[in-house]
């Protein structure tokens, strides 16, 4: 008799966290076992007839691959001395560590030491030929499986033959094992990521057998990890972070990776779901989106359903509602970047399509030299949208036509380079179009000149290029010089047009550098740089709107400039405790300055450079009072240049400054165990020097904007969550607000068009058998602010009625907004690709939901615009994975 | 997946579903069910200093709820969206004449016809050309309802109020209210005395038939000083008290509008179209239906 220690499983990779502050936390190799230890049989076991024994524990291990804590988290059957004796193997043990693009990450991952009491074998006097062999691959990929475990169990007739000790697969997944004995044996393997597999197989005198095992992977075990959370916050503290599994089955998603970010607290429920990002009580255009550190002008399409980056090429997503550090500028709110891929392990291709859209993706490494070893990554994606061509066939009966269309592209390449440099080319691009129109001879109102289609259309292209030197072991110098247009068309029939048109070179370049373990200082530059241009064309003047019967004078405007923003930043991270990873303090400072020039009609006959600037002193810290539990908070002002629309001026050159913003925080976060964790932070928004409405504009030649507003906003974020250690995942987050605005200082407060005093979301999947899955996701929203109206007065020239106000400006609240939606998962996993059929079904049950009123022709009566009816969904995606 | 099949048969449930109106139950503006001023017609639609203008309100009321109309005139500087602003308390029982007309009445139907006249003074201080462009003067008209309380108890909620503009100037062109001689259904012209006997459920396609003088000429001079002839954009309104109108708002050339027969037989109703010309010119007709 003697023990054996028959199955090695890893499971769950339970977390992951990557040590370079720049790489995002994918975990591309996953840890395995480098020294075994072998555990002792408990003999309390064996007195209790208990032949096997298997027991989960939970591993800890650092960069290293050593073990650095573990936690026995269940014993079958229990209670009869397996737990010790497999914890003491496991802390004795070594372990090859995970990897990342970026090199080995500690990790911690669920750990099966798997007991059998079995017959020892006696040792054969020599080697026996190989007489049982095989090949273990992985279905839907065909991979080859390493360091898999296989193990023979005799299940033939008569007396069981001495055991065969187990093998592991070699690097291509093969397997080979001696002197066999025949008859009949089921093979059992076990992968690191896979479901086991057996196969009873008939070993005969004299003759090899050869097995083909193919393994499942585990649905339960992801190893992409998309971050969300501050990215400039150590990551050394808890990261909140969403695997690629739970983003990808959040109902109503769209499997988006940024439109979970709308999931998150301290993001408002944007109307129609499109995707407006409304955070911390802030108007949308006060927060930013960036791909890869450069500011975009949109990352949704106009639909509002998908981001403009295919869910493949996305990195990490980092969602910072506020208190940031001044890498990030030129908005008063939240901060949102989108990071692709910077490497690529495997070549994938996936198509797919759902109600909406089509759409491919194709990742893969060519080589570029004769030895091969030299690889050049490419990821392409596109994506093109089809509602175009169903929406007729709904609205036959309709008096007017919809047609939303959209496409989008984006091509990556990855550099083969030495170890210490890094570059990389994204070129991405979108095109969006909607246009509304009825026939020729039906009227569109009562106005000539408001006949005909409405369109509008926007495109935006980028072309991003980064440049990683680690000049030093503790300097590294980054930089991203990006080129990129963005082009707006509006029009309404031939008497409205807008073309808009903006080239941006940006650049953004930082060197970082690591003075010592408790100091490590960055400088920075974030320069925003082009021309811009526009023609407008209208039926009238802005003076001719005061008299509807009088005539109008068409107009056309045209303009043009330089826009200029040459910001530079400085960051320290501080970590002044002996125990380093304890407090980290990260004081910054941002430069904000801005230069326009003009031409053109639009800023008048003597236009002349327009320059400002702004500082930002920020500082934010975090203290881990005790191992799991931190506080946090920050401080600092955030300054916010004029939007495109209010800088082309009306006949006068704008007279404006920027926008400012005092944003604090203060939070704390606690980690309860592996899979259980929470946060609470509590923030307050002063907003001054607002743009609005100038009250003494007076017509053409004069300021139409001022920096005249003030807002507030304050409230309470709270997010729990239940990490996806098994096959459950979820969290539930809730924020409480209030946000309010006033046009000028000797003005009442009034709420905010958006303000929603109670957010609240909850989200949870299961994996069930058989490769299905369910989700759901129910949203509960406070209704959003309304102005009451009543009995209108006829304006007989114009045919309609003008409403008297009779309450409070955004005074009452629209019925609360609530939905659930629900969708279902089943992946055909084949031995060459996979095939995932999803329903998503919005809205399965909802509430009224109201987005605006909308009042009868006299005011006497009014109904509620309702929000997104129930939307089922059904997609299919194809991947193939090598 | 059976325990699914509860949740499946849910979707699309809407809560509290029938609480609230739906859009598309809103009052549709062209059919008429209750107290309405339809149009306003000054004659003319632009006065030259010292000329009179007398006016007409279009008043809706299938309930016969009103038997008054007051009318009230005011300069561009008190005008605002909801016309020009009045004090109730000048409709005191024992108000006299000249207490109205400080208060800015102008008629009091059916016992003083509305009238303006344009005063030489409400020009002075403006350049040549912007006399060529005039000022506007509106004019309120509010159809009181029998029982409508006078004085402080005034409710303006108990009244249909609507307003127009009247442009007074030294135009060489001034406008002119367009002309209609008759209306048709479905290209027959109609007398305006007949009833039209219609089928129920039925579709039919009402026009007005334009005087040959409708669409004026006229000459505007632009903001840089330069004359420019123009030529008048009609459109129409249509109304009925009963039925479906397909477009309530229709453009020369395609002034047509298709109007549905209500389904029940033996209803009776009227149509309305106004007819405008952007310019503060107005006119309208009506006639009378029944389903067969």
């Amino acid at each position: 008799m003697r023990l054996l220690p028959l199955l090695l499983t890893l499971l769950v990779p339970a977390s992951a966290w990557a040590a370079d502050d720049e790489a995002p936390p994918v975990i591309t190799v996953m840890p395995s076992v480098d020294q075994w230890v072998e555990a002792p049989f408990p003999q309390s076991a064996a007195d209790a007839d208990a032949l096997t024994g298997r027991v989960v524990v939970r591993v800890s291990i650092d960069a290293t691959g050593v073990v650095v804590g573990a936690e026995v988290q269940s014993a079958d059957p229990p209670d009869l001395g397996f737990e010790a004796e497999a914890l003491d193997a496991v802390l004795r043990m070594r372990f090859n560590p995970a990897q990342s693009a970026d090199g080995p990450v500690p990790a911690t991952f669920d750990f099966a030491y798997n007991f059998e009491l079995a017959e020892v074998a006696d040792d054969p006097a020599a080697p026996a030929p190989v007489n049982l062999d095989g090949l273990v691959r992985e279905l839907g990929t065909r991979a080859p499986i390493p360091d898999a475990l296989v193990s023979l169990t005799w299940v033939g007739e008569g007396d069981a033959p001495p055991p065969i000790p187990q093998v592991t697969t070699d690097s291509e997944g093969r397997f080979a094992l001696r002197g066999v004995p025949p008859g009949r044996w089921k093979v059992a393997v076990v992968g690191p990521v896979h479901m086991p597999f057996s196969e009873q197989v008939e070993v005969t005198e004299g003759e090899a057998t050869s097995v083909g095992a193919w393994l499942r992977v585990d649905s339960t075990a992801s190893n992409e990890i998309v971050v969300f959370g501050e990215r400039d916050r150590p990551p050394e503290i808890t990261r909140r972070t969403l695997t690629s599994k739970e983003i990808r089955r959040i109902p109503g998603t769209f499997g988006d990776p940024v439109k979970v970010i709308q999931t998150l607290p301290g993001a408002a429920r944007s109307p129609f779901g499109t995707g407006l990002l409304i955070i911390r009580g802030a108007n949308p255009e006060d927060s930013g989106v960036y791909v890869d550190g450069i500011r975009v002008p949109l990352i949704y399409h106009l639909t509002g359903t998908t981001s403009v980056i295919a869910p493949d090429l996305v990195e990490s997503v980092d969602y910072l509602p506020g208190g940031y550090a001044a890498k990030f500028g030129r908005t008063s709110a939240g901060t949102i970047d989108v990071r692709t891929v910077q490497s690529i392990d495997e070549t994938r291709i996936s198509a797919g399509a759902d109600v909406l859209d089509a759409q491919a993706y194709v990742q893969t490494n060519i080589p570029v030299n004769k030895d091969g070893d030299k690889k050049l990554g490419v990821a392409i994606g596109a994506r093109r949208s089809y509602i175009d061509a169903f929406l007729p066939l709904f609205l036959n009966d309709s008096a007017f036509s919809i047609k939303p269309r959209y496409y989008d592209y984006q091509v990556k390449l990855l550099a083969p380079t030495p170890e210490h440099r890094r570059l990389s080319l994204f070129v991405y691009g979108f095109d969006d179009t909607l246009e509304i129109s009825t026939p020729e001879d039906r009227a569109q109102g009562s106005d000539a000149d408001a006949q005909g289609a409405l369109a509008t259309k926007y495109n935006s292209h980028r072309f991003i290029a980064r440049w990683e030197e680690d000049l030093r072991e503790n300097l590294t110098f980054r930089l991203i010089p990006s080129l990129g247009v963005d082009q707006t068309l509006f029009g309404l029939g031939d008497a409205l047009t807008f073309d808009g048109r903006a080239t941006n070179f940006q650049v953004r370049s930082e060197l970082q550098w690591e003075a010592s373990d408790a100091l490590t200082v960055t400088p920075g530059i974030d320069m925003l740089t082009g021309p811009w241009s526009f023609k407008f064309q209208a039926p009238l003047r802005i003076d001719d709107l005061d008299n509807p019967i009088g005539e109008r004078e068409p107009v056309g405007i045209s303009g043009g400039g330089t826009a200029t923003y040459p910001d530079t930043w400085l960051r320290f991270d501080l970590r002044p405790l002996d125990d380093r990873e304890r407090l980290l303090l990260t004081p910054s400072i941002r430069v904000n300055a801005l230069a326009l020039t003009y031409d053109g009609q639009a800023a008048g006959a003597d236009p002349k450079p327009f320059t400002r600037s702004a500082i930002d002193p920020r500082i934010s810290g975090v203290f881990e009072v005790v191992d799991g539990f931190s506080i946090k908070g920050s401080t600092g002002f955030y300054h916010q240049p004029p939007q495109p629309q209010e800088s082309i001026g009306i006949g006068v050159p704008p007279d404006l400054s920027y926008e400012r913003a005092w944003n604090s925080s203060f939070g704390i976060e606690h980690k309860i165990n592996d899979s259980i964790e929470y946060e609470i932070e509590g923030f307050w928004r002063d907003m001054s020097q607002l743009i609005d409405n100038n009250p003494d504009f007076g017509g053409f030649g004069e300021q139409p904007f001022a920096n005249v507003g003030f807002g507030r906003a304050y409230g309470l974020e709270v997010i729990a969550r239940h990490q996806p250690t098994g096959r459950f995942f979820g969290w539930v987050s809730y924020t409480l607000s209030r946000s309010e605005r006033k046009g000028n200082a000797d003005a009442d407060w009034t709420a905010f068009d958006f303000d929603q005093t109670h957010i609240m979301s909850a989200q949870a999947g299961y994996d069930l058998p058989l490769d299905f899955g369910v989700s759901f996701q129910v949203q509960y929203v406070t209704g959003n602010p309304d102005t009451p109206l009543n009995a209108g007065v006829y304006d007989a020239d114009q045919g309609f009625y003008n409403g008297f106000r009779v309450g409070d400006v955004n005074g009452q609240r629209l019925p609360d907004f609530f939905q659930t939606s629900l969708r279902v998962d089943k992946t055909f996993v084949y031995k060459s690709w996979e095939l995932a059929a999803y329903l998503d079904m919005l809205n399965i049950v909802r509430g009224v939901n109201p987005e605006f009123t909308l009042y009868n022709f006299d005011y006497s009566d009014a109904a509620y615009v309702r929000g997104l009816p129930f939307i089922p969904n059904l997609g299919i995606e194809a991947r193939i994975r090598r | 997946m059976r325990r699914l099949v509860p949740l499946l048969l849910l979707a699309g449930c809407v809560i509290n579903s029938d609480k609230y109106t739906r859009p598309r139950d809103l009052a549709p503006q062209a059919i008429v069910t209750s107290l309405r001023i339809l149009a306003i017609q000054a004659d003319p639609p632009e006065l030259a200093p010292g000329e009179t203008a007398v006016f007409r309100a279009l008043i809706a009321d299938p309930d016969d709820l009103s038997d008054n109309t007051l009318w009230v005139a005011c300069g561009p500087d008190r005008a605002s969206d909801f016309g020009c602003p009045f004090d109730p308390a000048a409709l005191d029982e024992d108000a006299t004449i000249e207490d109205l007309i400080a208060a800015g009445v102008i008629g009091f139907e059916p016992d003083l016809p509305p009238s303006l006249t344009a005063d030489a003074a409400w020009l002075e201080g403006l350049s040549d050309d912007e006399r060529l462009e005039g000022i506007n003067w509106t004019v309120n008209a509010l159809a009181l309802p029998a029982d409508a309380p006078a004085g402080d108890d005034f409710d303006f909620n108990s009244v249909e109020s609507a307003f127009k503009r009247v442009v007074v100037s030294e135009a060489p062109t001034p406008n002119n209210n367009p002309g209609i001689v008759s209306f048709a259904v479905d290209g027959v012209p109609i007398d305006g005395a007949a009833v039209v006997l219609v089928d129920a459920g039925e579709p039919y396609e009402l026009a007005p038939i334009l005087a040959d003088d409708a669409i004026e000429t006229y000459t505007f001079r632009n903001v840089d000083g330069e004359d420019e002839q123009r030529v008048e954009k009609l459109y129409a309104e249509w109304y009925a008290t009963g039925g479906t109108v397909d477009e309530f708002n229709t453009l020369d050339p395609f002034l047509e509008s298709t109007w549905i027969a209500p389904s029940e037989p033996e209803a009776e109703g009227t149509w309305w179209v106004v007819l405008k010309d952007r310019r503060g010119g107005i006119a309208f007709a009506q006639r009378r239906w029944r389903t067969r």
